[in-house]
């Protein structure tokens, strides 16, 4: 019959009508349909929540804290400071989440500490993700606190800054840190 | 040539004695041909033709496989409008029945798993299919994951092409409206078939 | 007297010689005989002589053509003049004959009668070929050729002499579909060709 199989053949393929095989009672054609969706991270603007001796900015870089009430001026020795900032995150699969501090709040004016004041003050830093915490204290280098997961993941990063009272006492000047969270699909 | 005629009698009724198993009859006679034959049902389908010109996020199209092109919305993260035209070439020469089924009853994640806090897993869509002059909708929900199906009867013979619309609503999901979608690649299979009432 | 009697011979003589003198030399003596024979025709079963359908026969004989005789793989005819089949009967007659041929439908036609929607068909139409034949194949008078047209045939009536229609061996006919493009419904076709025989009265 083969033949008479490659003449069907042929005429089915002018008519533009071929099947699979030749005819028979039953016909069907499979359409197999797929997409994809890749892994997208979301990282919303900040907000602030819990604050004391804090203020919170939010701006196109994250934000500014400010250490309003950083130390007694009486003493210079610390008050007690807090900031929970809120971040929402959504990430549709598998995410690195890093919080990088460098180190802990430095004078900017004056490096070298004298007569018993000091020019650095470390604080906690603890962030809250996908129900667990993680915490870390500041020690004078760069430090990371890793949040990577390898599922996808909806909520509120909540990062705590705290500082107790009576540290210190610290030289006048400014002190600063910057806190970098760094969200990256996988 | 009286003797020559009676001889002749005798040689006929011989002759005639003889012929196949049949009696010399005086009057009329009937053979009767009957020709008959018997044409098998048959329904042809050919392979899917799928009109990219008319379709809308759609990637590619090859053989049986049409692939989206952006599943997920890029700023919403949930499911992207999808739409896209296929015809089949097909005959069936009896009254018959197109039957349409989803294997898995909706664009799901391979594999599905469940769908974590605040994700979707699953994209419902609809198929709408013409032929014959008539028409039927599949629904494939993504409610749960498991074959639906779809028939059409057909009363009557037809030939011409199967036109199948596949059609997703943006924001669509097996989680809610706008719901946004967990990563991966989904998949279904739609399954067109001519046959038997 | 000589006495004959229908269909027996008989001869004889009766009582003295009634005759007038005569001079001497041999007597003759007639012997009139007479028997007649009645007009008959003997019309056998059908043999199937070619084509390539399937064949039951018999004094009321079916052809089968087969589904893929029929159509293609995609329902498309592929009957045609090659699909042609021959059937011979065994025709014997002494005496003038009148013949016909009848169709029932005048096509080879789907049984169900459905109209066929449109891109179908459901019949073939054909060539008939018919009439008689001598033992060595020649035909004794002109053949009757039909076309079919869905009509049924009532045929006509054709008359043959005593001298032709002693010749006949037997009676042939030809089916021949036409080809045609089309696609074919499915189910069963069938048609009927019947010959009618019988002596001149």
């Amino acid at each position: 019959m083969t033949n008479r199989t490659d003449i069907l053949l042929a005429a089915c393929l002018l008519a533009g009508l071929c099947g699979p095989a030749l005819a028979a009672t039953v016909a069907a054609q499979p359409l197999q349909v797929n997409g994809d969706v890749p892994v997208r991270c979301k990282l919303s603007p900040p907000a602030a929540g819990t604050s004391v001796n804090t203020s919170f900015a939010p701006n196109s870089n994250g934000g500014d804290l400010t250490l309003t009430g950083l130390v007694d001026p009486d003493t210079a020795l610390t008050r007690a400071t807090e900031s929970v900032i809120q971040i929402p995150i959504i990430c549709s699969g598998a995410y690195s989440l890093t919080i990088t501090s460098q180190g802990g709040l430095s004078n900017q004016n004056a490096s070298a500490p004298s007569g018993g004041f000091a020019t650095h003050v470390n604080y906690l830093l603890s962030a809250n993700w996908a129900g667990a915490t993680q915490s870390v204290e500041t020690a004078g280098s760069a430090v990371t606190l890793d949040l990577s997961q390898s599922g996808s993941q909806a909520g509120n990063l909540s990062i705590d800054f705290s500082l107790p009272a009576g540290r210190g006492p610290l030289v006048a000047g400014t002190y600063t840190d910057e806190i970098t969270i760094q969200l990256n699909a996988q | 040539m009286r003797g020559a005629n009676a001889r002749i009698a005798v040689l006929l009724a011989a002759a005639i004695a003889a012929a196949a198993g049949a009696r010399a009859q005086s009057g009329p006679q009937t053979g009767q041909i009957t020709v008959t034959g018997s044409v098998d049902r048959m329904c042809i389908m050919a392979n899917p033709q799928v009109n990219l010109g008319a379709s809308t996020n759609i990637g590619q199209a090859s053989g049986g496989t049409v692939t989206i092109a952006d599943l997920s919305d890029d700023q919403q993260m949930t499911t992207k409008s999808t739409d896209f035209y296929v015809t089949l070439s097909g005959m069936c020469n009896y009254s018959h029945l197109l039957t349409i089924s989803s294997d898995r009853g909706g664009l799901w994640r391979e594999p599905a798993g469940l769908a974590t806090g605040g994700f979707a897993n699953g994209v419902p869509y609809r198929a709408t299919v013409d032929w014959g002059g008539s028409e039927t909708v599949l629904l494939a929900s993504a409610a749960g994951e498991g074959q639906v199906q779809q028939t059409l009867s057909v009363d009557q013979p037809v030939v011409g092409g199967v036109l199948l619309h596949f059609h997703i609503d943006q924001s669509a999901t097996n989680a809610g409206s706008g719901v946004p979608l967990v990563a991966g690649n989904y998949d279904d299979t739609i399954r067109l078939t001519l046959g038997p009432q | 007297m000589y006495a004959i009697a229908k269909g027996l011979w008989v001869v004889a003589f009766a009582g003295a010689m009634a005759m007038p003198a005569m001079a001497d030399g041999p007597t003759p003596a007639n012997i009139a005989v007479k028997g007649s024979a009645p007009e008959v025709c003997s019309l056998g079963g059908w043999t199937y002589v070619s084509g390539p359908g399937s064949f039951s026969g018999g004094t009321n004989a079916t052809v089968t053509y087969s589904n893929d005789q029929m159509v293609d793989g995609l329902a498309n005819s592929i009957l045609g003049p090659g699909s042609a089949m021959t059937l011979h009967a065994p025709l014997l007659c002494n005496t003038a004959i009148n013949w016909s041929i009848t169709t029932s439908k005048g096509a080879l036609r789907l049984e169900s009668g459905t109209t066929p929607p449109s891109g179908f068909a459901s019949q073939w139409l054909y060539e008939l070929r018919s009439g008689p034949y001598t033992s060595g194949g020649t035909a004794v008078a002109s053949i009757e050729v039909d076309d079919a047209d869905g009509t049924p045939l009532s045929g006509e009536s054709h008359g043959l002499t005593s001298v032709k229609a002693t010749q006949i061996a037997y009676f042939g006919l030809t089916f021949s579909p036409f080809a045609q493009s089309a696609r074919m419904l499915a189910g069963s076709y069938s048609e009927s060709v019947t010959l009618t025989v019988s002596p001149s009265l």
